[in-house]
């Protein structure tokens, strides 16, 4: 569109506007009525004038799209205001020249002879291709290839096993592995040259069969020395075996058919009373238990208490309410029992000269009445 | 208080208190139904601890047989015993839902957990009353 204002100023400055350029249709026709001493001569003469002018025009345009356009780079203008991108490109060119000149003078001390012929010779090789690009860059266009001089020189490409047929399948590819077979060479493969090299490219996949157990271990994680020192024994199934027994058994049992025998079931378990029912249904050892050993305690106050007085008779009592327990046991009775024993142990010294225990020393003079209530 | 003035409070609170707090201020969490339930399981403890004793130390106290010397005695024994070592301070409370009252003494439930259950024929010979 540049190129199409900039003919436009051309024309503007050179003649008052004669035709205008129609964007739409793209052709130069004139609409409005300009009065020209050329055109005046005939009418014949109008439309000859009109398509030089019109050619003319066309090279005009085709001229400046073949140059490069200066507008930008003005300074004064649009193009200042204009944002411009940062220029990189000869710093890097003298980057590659610093670079090559120290490469080619360690080259040439290296190879020894003439240091500076060697030098010059190594730069006008190295740098002799990029000076061809650049004298290629300054060339007004690349020269216009017609299509029909393209095709006349390719030639048909006819491979008969593409792609996906030649390229091993993931079934394919696990039959080998199992059954140990090794990839044939390119050669047997009949690969081209291409499918060589965009097998490389490819990342390869690791196929052979792999043993986890043949290298040697890095060593990162500590082994407990149970697991290190049994290898050949294998390891107890504890729930395998319980869940095994399990199964036998219930393979052998039958559910219940009727109410009859879950109920027996249920009794043998111990869920329902026995029938007639027994309130002491469940406890073994106290049916061991006769009855007199729950009942006759004073036996067990022989050795200890003394057989009158107000010890005595707390312990009488004490002996009666534990007889009439059918609550606890045998044993517990005797724990009640020995420990009054110890206590008054303990306090034997207060009971002595309350007078409640008769003194040995003090046996004769034992005064009866002197007990306090 | 603001909700969040109140969750401070008990955080510091529960880092203080021993009692509610584990080594390391961490809180003691347990699988009773409320805190009550849990000071009446400690209290149950103390007089399977000292129950007997107690007992047997207030047999003594509880008569006119002995003398009275002796009584005192075992008076000031029954004293530095722990208090919650006595039975009567014991609570039966519902096992499940720590109700103090209305609780069924043979089942250990209270009331309305019973009838859950027997309702659900979870009760062995518990039936509804007809007659």
């Amino acid at each position: 569109m540049l190129s199409v204002r900039f003919l436009l100023r051309i024309t503007s400055l050179q003649q008052p506007p004669l035709c205008q350029f129609h964007k739409l249709t793209g052709t130069l026709f004139c609409n409005s009525k300009h009065e020209d001493p050329s055109s005046k001569d005939s009418e014949g003469t109008l439309k000859p004038k009109k398509n030089e002018e019109a050619v003319k025009k066309l090279n005009l345009l085709l001229e400046s799209m073949a140059k490069e356009e200066h507008i930008a780079s003005s300074s004064s203008g649009i193009g200042a205001q204009l944002a411009r991108p940062p220029v990189k490109l000869k710093k890097k060119q003298v980057n590659i020249e610093k670079s090559l000149t120290e490469a080619t003078k360690e080259v040439a001390e290296a190879l020894g002879g003439d240091v500076k012929q060697t030098e010059s010779e190594l730069l006008n090789k190295l740098l002799a291709p990029s000076q061809a690009l650049k004298e290629n860059d300054t060339e007004a266009q690349k020269p216009f290839v017609s299509l029909r001089d393209l095709i006349s020189g390719m030639k048909i490409d006819r491979n008969k096993g593409t792609g996906y047929l030649s390229e091993e399948g993931r079934a394919q590819r696990v039959h080998r592995i199992l059954e140990g077979r090794k990839i044939a060479t390119a050669k047997e493969r009949e690969l081209s040259i291409r499918e060589v090299v965009r097998e490389q490219q490819r990342t390869k996949i690791y196929d052979d069969k792999i043993d986890i157990f043949g290298g040697e271990p890095l060593g990162i994680f500590k082994v407990p020395e149970s697991q290190a020192d049994t290898s050949d024994v294998p390891p107890e199934l504890t729930t395998w075996h319980r869940l095994e027994a399990r199964e036998l058994r219930l393979a052998v049992t039958h559910p219940p058919s009727n109410i009859f025998e879950e109920m027996i079931q249920w009794t043998e378990q111990g869920k329902l009373w026995h029938f007639p029912v027994n309130n002491e249904q469940g406890q073994v050892e106290e049916s061991k238990v006769y009855f007199t050993e729950h009942v006759f305690l004073e036996h067990h106050l022989e050795p200890w208490c003394p057989k009158k007085g107000p010890v005595r008779h707390f312990m009488e009592l004490v002996c009666v309410g534990l007889s009439k327990n059918p609550y606890i046991t045998v044993q517990m009775k005797l724990e009640h029992i020995n420990w009054f024993h110890n206590y008054f142990e303990e306090k034997k010294q207060i009971l002595q000269d309350t007078g409640a225990i008769p003194a040995l020393s003090d046996k004769k003079e034992t005064i009866p009445g002197d007990i306090t209530p | 208080m603001t909700m969040f003035g109140i969750v401070t409070t008990i955080s510091q609170f529960v880092v203080k208190c021993p009692k509610l707090t584990g080594s390391q201020g961490q809180q003691i969490r347990n699988k009773y139904a409320d805190w009550r339930m849990m000071k009446d399981v400690k209290r149950r403890k103390t007089v399977k601890e000292f129950g007997a004793e107690r007992m047997r130390i207030n047999s003594l106290r509880k008569n006119d047989i002995l003398p009275q010397e002796l009584r005192e005695v075992a008076d000031q024994e029954v004293a530095a015993l722990p208090r919650d070592s006595n039975y009567i301070r014991v609570r039966h409370r519902c096992a499940i839902t720590s109700r103090p009252r209305g609780v069924v003494f043979k089942w250990r439930l209270s009331r309305i957990v019973w009838r859950h259950l027997a309702d659900y024929n979870k009760l062995a010979g518990v039936q509804r009353a007809i007659w």
